[in-house]
């Protein structure tokens, strides 16, 4: 499955967020220090599902990932000066930032499974007209290097990982398990 | 052009020293600092589509403008109700996210 596009589901919410927290009448750091608290929360939710869904799919639902990296403070800073820099590319910047959590869940999960001897297929897919760098990590992979997860602003390609629940059609008994 | 290194603290410099975008394209426009390339500012949409049409010599003398200018005041609270707007704004999206299931 493609993670990055349940992201779509929060990014109006996302961008609302944002704007709330970005009240010009206040201090630009303490703007930034509760967008890195929305970044780090939003952040560790998206990593914590995305690599759980991923654990279910490769049947590695006792372990956990070691945690999405700290980017978090970056996106801060740089949403909370938007209001002075300008808006334009935010949007796509935080959809990146989000994509690339989303990414980092399931590289771990693929990580973590291969430790298991389990052997989830990756594959990342180039979508319409492409850069060079997104169509030379484009490909099916069983041991990914780290950029087949890796994402830049405005990239749409597909990386989808599938493991033994995908390929034998058991996907639908993740909303049992959790119901 | 203007170096990177100017581009990046004129990025700084106005996070500081303004509360909005807007104010940024009026001091640029009022300082006679880029008069060959009003349009370009003033269509700009970003401090990084404005410092791309600066000299390092415009760049140079908008940062020292920049510098000149007081800060503006700002609060350092925020008020009870966008505090409670953006905690529900965040339970939602966890409440979202939480929901996500496999398509």
């Amino acid at each position: 499955m493609n993670y990055a596009n349940l992201n779509k589901t929060i990014m109006p919410k996302m961008m609302a967020a944002i704007a709330v927290i970005n009240n010009p009448e206040i201090a630009p750091d303490v703007r930034q220090l509760n967008l890195e608290i929305l970044f780090r929360e939003v952040g560790s939710a998206v990593y914590e599902k995305v690599y759980d869904m991923n654990a279910f799919d490769f049947d590695i639902q006792y372990t956990q990932g070691p945690g999405m990296d700290d980017r978090y403070y970056g996106m801060a800073k740089v949403a909370s000066g938007s209001i002075s820099t300008g808006k334009l590319g935010l949007e796509a910047t935080v959809k990146a930032y989000l994509d690339n959590v989303a990414g980092q869940a399931q590289m771990h999960a693929v990580r973590t499974a291969r430790e298991t001897k389990n052997y989830p297929r990756v594959i990342r897919v180039a979508v319409g007209d492409t850069c060079k760098w997104c169509r030379d990590v484009a490909g099916t992979y069983t041991n990914p290097p780290a950029d087949v997860f890796r994402r830049h602003d405005n990239c749409d390609c597909e990386i989808r990982t599938e493991g033994y629940k995908s390929r034998n059609g058991l996907l639908s008994n993740y909303k049992k398990q959790n119901a | 052009m203007a170096t990177d290194n100017q581009s990046k603290y004129i990025a700084d410099l106005v996070v500081l020293k303004t509360k909005e975008f807007k104010e940024v394209r009026e001091i640029l426009q009022s300082s006679g600092i880029v008069s060959e390339s009003a349009e370009l500012v003033e269509k700009a949409q970003s401090i990084a589509e404005i410092t791309n049409v600066l000299t390092d010599m415009q760049a140079s003398k908008f940062i020292d403008l920049l510098i000149s200018l007081p800060e503006p005041s700002r609060g350092n609270t925020y008020s009870e109700n966008r505090v409670n707007r953006a905690v529900s704004a965040l339970d939602d999206i966890k409440e979202t996210i939480g929901s996500w299931d496999f398509q």
